[in-house]
């Protein structure tokens, strides 16, 4: 009851929004160089189709490597600052410098300082991914409620014990919300770097395809391209909502 | 008014040749740039006495509490358990069991699981661990609930699946800090008369925080008046009926007598008091 009106008004909006674009390109007689109609776009995705797919393979390489590195490295400052407040505060302003400096002005160092252009993608979407992972995983383990952390403390629970049967669990929504919000930003990270990358001709994503096509004025490919990227963000961040469903199966809804 | 005034006077004390399970030694409580939480106190509570703590809001009756189950060192003197001066929370800690104003749940666990906590926290064998979680929960009446989630089961059963997780370990001292004030008044009522079951069944020492008068008379053999301004036992009340008690009891007109002097002493306690806002 809940779930279609929920799937069925998005996509009646969508139908809606694209019938508009169709009929306003034909009505108007919009030049497809100008700006495509969804159906020339689609004409594009399927002639177009092996090429596109390799390049969104790549992308999505690089998105998840970079995702999988940022949990990973995230998690672990994460437990290394939780674990005393001089170490938190230390290094957290190096965290944060991470963040607040813009990836397109490190990437083209990262990309000349790493050889591999397949991890030194990775690494320009790991940086980006990595903050919301660090900064929500950390407040997640330090939100622990103050009642059941005394009840550890009274029942004489050892640091490890408190750590996974307290700890952990309490940070659980935290990290996820943090995961839903990295792998939007890896697959941006992956994108930006590509683009950087892309312009010194050492790339196959879909970011290069984007770049390639707009060299040739094809703009529809161009346009084919995004749309695959678009693709690939809503499958993340269904993929991650249904992930953390999943795993906060039988929590209070808001907890 | 610093030395605790017997109300009523002629009435002996009980059981004073009872083993003391808790003492404080002339605690004192002062948290750092506030007043001072608590005027040195002398409290003794003895081996199966139901003691309560009662007096108007910020008069230190949970801080009172935590100095008792030591979840705060005293500012000044000493809390004794069992006879000794235990300077560390050591293995006397784990003869008692705190119940928090809240039930304090985990929400990611199941009611068993939350029960069986302290006991996984002993490193307690899971096969010996799983009877007494269920010898528990049949004692509050939650043997059918083991697999619920927490927020699936209403206010009064966390509370009973907290005082489950508080009894698992087989406690002798049993410290609770209002734990049913946020309950209605019938639910109240119900999980008051199976708290006196359960001491009475287990031979428990309990102290008890609680703003009710009522429930305090119901409960206690003893009754710990609080004043404020600082934080202080006002006077001791005696309850001396016997146990058990029941519906029938709280329909009597001992009880009401006992809430009428108890709310008397409270109005004394709080005129007694520094003028707060």
């Amino acid at each position: 009851m809940m779930a279609l009106p929920r799937i069925l008004a998005p996509a009646l909006v969508g139908v809606l929004l694209l019938a508009l674009w169709q009929a306003g390109c034909v009505a108007w007689h919009v030049p497809p160089y100008i700006f495509p109609a969804p159906s020339a776009i689609a004409a594009s995705l399927w002639q177009n189709l092996g090429a596109l797919l390799h390049a969104l393979r790549s992308t999505m390489a690089v998105t998840l490597t970079a995702l999988a590195l940022a949990v990973l490295a995230g998690t672990a400052i994460s437990f290394l600052f939780v674990q005393s407040r001089a170490i938190e505060a230390s290094l957290m302003p190096y965290a944060v410098m991470l963040q607040v400096t813009p990836i397109v002005a490190v990437a083209p160092l990262i990309i000349i300082l790493v050889k591999d252009t397949f991890w030194s993608l990775v690494l320009c979407a790991a940086v980006i991914a990595l903050f919301p992972v660090i900064s929500n995983t950390t407040l997640g383990l330090r939100s622990v409620d103050p009642g059941l952390l005394a009840f550890f403390r009274m029942n004489k629970a050892g640091r490890w014990q408190t750590l996974w049967r307290l700890r952990v669990p309490s940070a659980l929504p935290f990290f996820l919300a943090g995961l839903r919000v990295a792998a939007g930003l890896a697959l941006v990270g992956a994108v930006v770097a590509e683009f950087v990358a892309g312009t010194g001709g050492r790339s196959a994503g879909l970011a290069y395809e984007i770049l390639q096509a707009s060299f040739q004025l094809d703009i529809p490919r161009m346009f084919a391209a995004l749309v695959l990227i678009t693709l690939a963000g809503i499958a993340l961040t269904l993929a991650t909502a249904g992930l953390s469903r999943r795993m906060l199966r039988g929590r209070e809804p808001d907890a | 008014m610093s030395h605790p005034q017997r109300y009523p006077a002629d009435i002996s004390e009980s059981g004073a040749d009872r083993p003391p399970v808790v003492a404080l030694r002339a605690v004192e409580m002062v948290f750092a740039r506030h007043a001072r939480a608590l005027a040195p106190t002398e409290l003794t509570i003895r081996s199966g006495e139901f003691a309560s703590l009662i007096g108007p809001s910020g008069c230190g009756k949970s801080t009172l509490l935590k100095l008792a189950a030591r979840l705060h060192e005293p500012s000044a003197g000493q809390v004794e358990w069992w006879g000794g001066d235990f300077r560390r929370v050591g293995e006397a800690g784990r003869r008692l069991a705190f119940v928090f104003q809240d039930p304090t749940l985990m929400p990611w666990a199941d009611v068993a699981s939350n029960v069986r906590l302290p006991l996984d926290l002993r490193r307690v064998p899971r096969a010996e661990a799983s009877e007494r979680v269920a010898a528990a929960l049949r004692q509050v009446g939650l043997a059918d609930r083991h697999a619920e989630r927490p927020h699936r089961l209403s206010g009064g059963m966390r509370m009973r699946v907290s005082i489950a997780r508080a009894l698992v370990t087989d406690p002798d001292l049993l410290l609770m800090d209002e734990p049913f004030g946020a309950l209605d008044e019938f639910t109240r009522d119900r999980l008051d008369e199976d708290l006196l079951a359960l001491a009475a069944q287990r031979q428990l020492t309990t102290l008890f925080v609680t703003h009710s008068i009522g429930e305090a008379a119901f409960l206690s053999s003893r009754v710990l008046v609080m004043a404020s301004g600082p934080g202080r036992i006002f006077a001791e009340y005696p309850v001396p009926d016997p146990f058990p008690r029941d519906e029938a009891y709280r329909l009597g007109s001992r009880y009401a007598e006992h809430c009428r002097c108890l709310s008397r002493l409270l109005h004394e306690a709080s005129r007694s008091g520094e003028v707060r806002a």
